[in-house]
């Protein structure tokens, strides 16, 4: 700062020059400081100034940036400990995906983003120091609604992704599922953004209204998160998934969705709070910063994302398919928020001396720096209004006595630097980074802070998964814990509460297709001409069975069962295949599998699903047996009734779901 | 359809397990007019000869008027039956056959397969009404298939849909002893006496249950011996093994064993080896039956060593003319659940086979869901199966024992069994807990189920043929598998097993001859002991 050590009476003039694109008279630097156009380059693209983002001038407005799309208000420099949060996040979440624990991989993926963007928050002060009161509104209400809307929706999720045997996209199960539920979902993340904004009595910003969004999303999305992560928890510390499932998992759950929902919840508020005035403006694309435009694209995404997750899609499919959306929704939120920027109403004069919080330029305080271009609403609060005199000491007049001056004239004297660049009046000196305020947090106490969070949280969550489990079973010593299955002698079989004689008792259903069966007990039933499906709610889980009579000519059972997965279950994993199962006392084909339906808003619960198929006179059965498993484990189990064993359907337990498989008559 | 028609028929009259409508009569008018005597022969191109026998289904009504019929062949190997396919289609038959597997199912009108087969199909009517098709005797392997095929099975709608139950949901003693075609045994005072079965248990018993269960079957008291505590727990286990033992052979004593009494003993294989032979030395000549099994391939619980030991134990006891069974194990094939995965969905690594019952020198029992007329009298029989219940007929292959010299015939070995070991079961008896014999558990009636009735039903039965073959002053059966094998694979004059070809457990199908779900099949008792008689084994 060598050439800053004159007094402010051998100063030059401020250079000035009328914006070719605003007209309004501004220091003939780089950027308009009032409407924020380059003023290097003439001509339209220099008004929108695609190549240098409002936010963060020295990167281009179409730039697949998460940090800096998400942390909008972040200088240059503060960007580094979020970048190194994100890695840290992105780290273990592989690190647990490999392991498969699933306490941690709820806690990271949960919490990390939100986490991340309260440490924003409170770096960058949007609310002008009431941290707590709008943030944790935002973050609670959202959370409170996200719980709920996650117990609500997935369950006509669940339902939609359950086999089928005629999937449909356009059914209407399918059309509540992937329009109704995401979209009622993204409305619902609104909610906490309108009561702060009708709670916000003092000036605000426009990108007030994008944390304020952000954040309400963050908390719906955490709140989902856990509640349909939660089911792991109960399997043990253990997730018992492959690898691509944990990944699948987690980056949708973690990343892609709270990403595309702070993004694009975040824009609505933006675009919300945006007093767009008249403004002269060389900028165009106005109706980019328009709340219809932005919840419209908004809901364009979820409801394309609510598809995919009924689509039944593999998990690399879902995956990449979440990223793509992430990369369109990141593009079109930065154009959005760059044009709101742009166009935002603000005060053209050029105001006192300042170092610019991104540049650490010494500047006079304008809308947009003339050194770098960044909009000053872009830039942290409490950059904005902390005192930067003393490392200017001796160059410019004391703060007193500039604070009844602190709108310099253009002609004012003013510490000007060769501009260095061809064609430009002037450029601003460096300042020296101490000019700036300190940060509230260092860049390794933010990170320190981050993982301190997420292991209590993981700490948690593993207690939580230790006390939800239940402990492995009692050890039983060879030789002490045999008992054979047997039955009752007026028909069932004992623990079967509800299973009475094998084929003979309960309700004839004849199908139009020709065959027929008998079910136990009142489920839920529902038939087309060649289907019946029987729905028995459980404690444990709702349970489905389904069966399918229609021709089979020239397919065996075997190709039957493979046709039905491939079409209906494509992730389904087959476990073990059954040579020679009984179907309507016919020999058949059956095979086991195991499917966690790839799905953001469904369960993340594992399900057996059985396919068993037989044919006779080229009619061929399809029988389907799908859902929660019941665990007869030790001898003190009411439910015990021979070897220690593995889990069954409960479907067969208490509804002798085996026998209405025989009851089926061929036509 | 004809079809339908007809089975409508039989579930409107035969309800013998809702206790609401009376029992249906279906008569089986066995020596009454037009009845036709069956005798089945399978198989006799393999080398093999064996027979089977099946109840006669009724009077004579006349030609099948069944659209189609259908059946299973056993294939040599388990690839494209092409030359059946073609022959088959020539014949104006259909095949059905499933990659991978041993077996293909042949449909095709009845008049097509009488001409194919050289066989009469017909119809019969049953004295409950329902008609039921059937070939007047088993249809040996055509010629111009290429060799492809191994055995025919048999041809009739017997288990064709049909309630598979038995009388008031659960086989009496009489109902139990007619089924396996024992009574002609018992009806001459054949009640086991002189036999001691010994029942090697880890768990107690009533003197309630067995006194309760005397007086609803009317039978003579146990002459029962208590060795080791009797267990505190009074699982259902114990009694069912009494009872079951004592229904079929009344005058037999019987020995409680309990193995934890073997305190000295110092790991599984040793408890179970100490246990039979102090019962031996105490007992000579006594049958031995465990409803006990434990995963084979638990290293923490038994090695190599251990069971070759165990076996060798086993088999010098049965070398002074004892036998001994085990069940086969109770969740379909799936039986090796590690303890830590208890309560866990079953995975194909659970599939394995359970000691005693994968040691060479025992013979082990699977299960079958029986279905009988009113009266007792065997009708069909089905793999004891329940998929979504991951339960069922134990069955699989040894990891530790090469296959015996004695085990084999139609489905044993080669390509079943890639590593030539040892398959289980060896037989097989009723084991559905719907269609089980009455037992009295706990002060309830109840009704037996899983292997583990199996095991008890085959030592009660062979108890029988002890007595048979000792007043006909023939040796005990003693090692017995080698014996069956032998009578499954030779021409015996009495059919000594009915061959259960239909259902599977998890890992295996149930074909024509030996398979791993049902083994050889279930016993026709008085067969079994005349053919025993006759053949000197």
């Amino acid at each position: 700062m060598s050439e800053m050590t004159s007094s402010p009476s051998d100063l030059p003039v401020l250079a000035t020059v009328a914006c070719p694109h605003c007209s309004v008279v501004v220091p003939d630097a780089r950027y308009c400081g009032a409407c924020g156009a380059h003023l290097v380059h003439a001509g339209l693209r220099a008004s929108e100034r695609l190549h240098s983002y409002a936010a963060f001038p020295d990167e281009p407005v179409f730039r697949l940036s998460a940090v800096t799309s998400l942390f909008p208000h972040l200088s240059h420099r503060a960007k580094a400990p979020f970048r190194v949060g994100f890695a840290v996040f992105l780290t273990l979440l592989l690190i647990f995906a490999l392991a498969g624990t699933s306490a941690p991989l709820i806690a990271v993926s949960a919490l990390s983003v939100p986490l991340l963007y309260l440490l924003y928050i409170w770096e960058v002060d949007p609310y002008e120091g009431s941290f707590l009161s709008p943030t944790l509104l935002c973050l609670v209400l959202g959370a409170g609604l996200g719980a709920g809307w996650a117990i609500v929706g997935s369950t006509y999720v669940d339902k939609a992704l359950l086999p089928s045997f005629s999937p449909s996209l356009t059914s209407g199960s399918s059309v509540v599922a992937a329009v109704a539920v995401p979209a009622i979902g993204q409305l619902l993340m609104c909610v906490p953004m309108v009561v702060v904004r009708r709670m916000q009595t003092g000036p605000t910003e426009s990108l007030d209204g994008f944390v304020a969004g952000a954040t309400g999303a963050l908390g719906f999305t955490l709140a989902a998160t856990i509640d349909l992560m939660a089911p792991w928890l109960s399997n043990g510390q253990l997730t018992h998934e492959a690898f691509l499932s944990n990944i699948t998992q987690v980056v949708l759950r973690g990343v892609t969705l709270p990403l595309i929902s702070a993004m694009a919840t975040g824009f609505i508020g933006m675009a919300f709070w945006a007093k767009t005035g008249s403004r002269p403006t060389g900028a165009r694309a106005r109706w980019l910063t328009s709340p219809g435009v932005a919840l419209a694209l908004a809901l364009l995404v979820q409801v394309g994302l609510g598809f995919t997750d009924i689509a039944a899609l593999s998990d690399a499919v879902l995956l990449v398919i979440h990223l793509v959306a992430l990369g369109v929704l990141t593009l079109a939120m930065r154009a959005g928020l760059h044009h709101v920027l742009l166009h935002e109403a603000l005060d053209v004069k050029v105001g006192g001396p300042r170092v610019c919080p991104n540049c650490t330029h010494l500047v006079p305080a304008m809308a947009f720096c003339p050194q770098c271009g960044v909009a000053e609403r872009a830039t942290s609060r409490r950059h904005r209004r902390t005192a930067i005199w003393p490392a200017l000491h001796g160059i410019l007049p004391a703060p007193e006595a500039r604070a009844s001056t602190s709108d310099a004239p253009p002609d004012a004297p003013w510490p000007t630097v060769p501009p260095g660049t061809p064609g430009l009046e002037i450029g601003f000196p460096g300042a020296h980074e101490d000019a700036l305020p300190n940060r509230r947090l260092s860049h390794v106490a933010t990170i320190a802070l981050l993982v301190a969070c997420l292991s209590v949280l993981t700490v948690a969550l593993v207690v939580v998964a230790l006390l939800a489990t239940p402990g492995p079973p009692a050890p039983c010593p060879p030789l002490q814990c045999q008992g054979p299955p047997t039955g009752r002698p007026n028909g069932g079989v004992t623990g079967q509460s509800a299973a009475g004689p094998a084929v003979v008792e309960g309700t004839y259903y004849k199908s139009p297709s020709g065959f027929s069966l008998r079910y136990q007990l009142d489920p839920s039933v529902q038939t087309t001409s060649k289907t019946i499906g029987l729905t028995y709610p459980f404690r444990s889980g709702t349970a489905y069975l389904d069966v399918f009579g229609g021709s089979s000519a020239g397919t065996s059972s075997e190709q039957v069962v493979q046709n039905f997965v491939n079409q209906n279950l494509p992730s389904a994993q087959p476990v073990y295949s059954m040579p020679g199962p009984l179907v309507g006392y016919r020999p058949g084909f059956g095979e086991a599998f195991n499917v966690q339906p790839a799905s953001t808003a469904g369960s993340t619960q594992t399900e057996r699903v059985l396919v068993l198929s037989s044919s006779y006179n080229g009619f061929g059965i399809i029988v389907v047996a799908y859902g929660a498993l019941l665990s007869r484990v030790t001898a003190s189990s009411q439910f015990f009734d021979g070897h220690p064993s593995p889990a069954n359907l409960n479907l067969a337990y208490f509804y002798g779901a085996d026998s209405l498989i025989n009851s089926i008559e061929f036509p | 359809m004809e079809h339908v028609s007809r089975h409508v028929v039989m579930r409107r009259s035969w309800r013998p397990r809702a206790g609401v409508l009376p029992m249906a009569a279906l008569a089986v008018l066995l020596g009454g007019a037009g009845v036709v005597s069956f005798e089945t022969r399978v198989a006799a191109q393999v080398g093999t000869t064996r027979s089977s026998s099946i109840s006669s289904p009724g009077i004579l009504i006349g030609p099948a008027r069944a659209k189609s019929v259908s059946f299973l062949v056993l294939l040599r190997a388990p690839s494209r039956p092409t030359c059946l396919e073609q022959w088959a289609a020539s014949a104006g038959l259909s095949v059905q056959w499933m990659g991978g597997q041993r077996w293909a199912s042949i449909s095709g009108s009845p008049r097509d397969v009488e001409r194919s087969f050289h066989v009469s199909v017909d119809d019969y009517r049953s004295s409950g009404g329902s008609i039921v098709f059937a070939a007047n005797h088993q249809a040996a392997v055509p010629t111009g298939v290429c060799g492809e095929v191994a055995g025919v099975g048999t041809i009739h709608s017997f288990t064709e849909p049909t309630n598979l139950a038995v009388p008031n949901g659960a086989l009496s003693s009489v109902e139990l002893l007619r089924a396996y075609d024992a009574l002609p045994l018992t009806d001459q005072g054949d009640a086991g006496q002189g036999e001691t079965i010994v029942l090697l248990e880890t768990s107690g018993f009533s003197m309630k249950d067995l006194d309760a269960f005397d007086g609803d079957e009317k039978l003579p008291p146990f002459n029962l011996t208590v060795i080791g505590p009797n267990g505190s727990s009074t699982e259902e286990e114990t009694p069912m093994d009494l009872e079951t033992a004592h229904e079929i052979a009344p005058d037999a004593h019987l020995v409680y064993f309990n193995m934890n009494s073997m305190t000295n003993a110092t790991s599984v294989a040793d408890e179970f080896a100490l246990s039979i032979t102090k019962a031996a030395a105490e007992f000579p000549g006594a049958i031995f039956s465990a409803s006990i099994g434990v995963c084979e391939s638990d290293t923490q619980v038994f090695d190599r060593s251990d069971l070759v030991a165990l076996n060798a134990a086993i088999a010098s006891v049965e070398s002074k003319g004892s036998t001994m069974f085990a069940s086969s194990g109770d969740a379909g094939g799936l039986d090796c659940t590690p303890s830590g995965d208890y309560g866990q969905p079953p995975e194909s690594s659970f599939e394995g086979v359970v000691v005693p019952a994968s040691l060479p020198s025992v013979t082990s029992t699977g299960g079958t869901t029986l279905t009988t007329d009113a009266q007792g009298n065997w009708v069909g029989e089905t793999t004891w199966s329940e998929v979504l219940l991951s339960q069922g007929t134990g069955g699989g292959v040894s990891e530790y024992f090469s296959r015996p010299s004695w085990e084999t015939g139609v489905g044993t070995g080669g390509q079943i069994d890639v590593n030539n070991n040892y398959q289980i079961p060896d037989v097989a008896s009723d084991s559905d807990p719907d269609t089980g014999n009455f037992v009295v558990l706990g002060g309830s009636d109840a009704t037996g189920g899983g292997t583990s009735l199996a095991a008890p039903t085959w030592a009660g039965f062979t108890a029988l043929l002890d007595q048979y073959l000792v007043q006909h002053n023939d040796q005990p059966v003693g090692f017995f598998n080698s014996t069956l094998f032998q009578l499954a694979n030779s021409q015996e004059p009495y059919p000594p097993f009915h061959d259960i070809t239909l259902g599977g457990n998890d890992f295996y199908g149930a074909t024509p001859g030996y398979d791993m779900a049902t083994g050889l099949g279930s016993p026709n008792v008085y067969n079994l002991a005349r053919d025993l008689m006759a053949g000197g084994y």
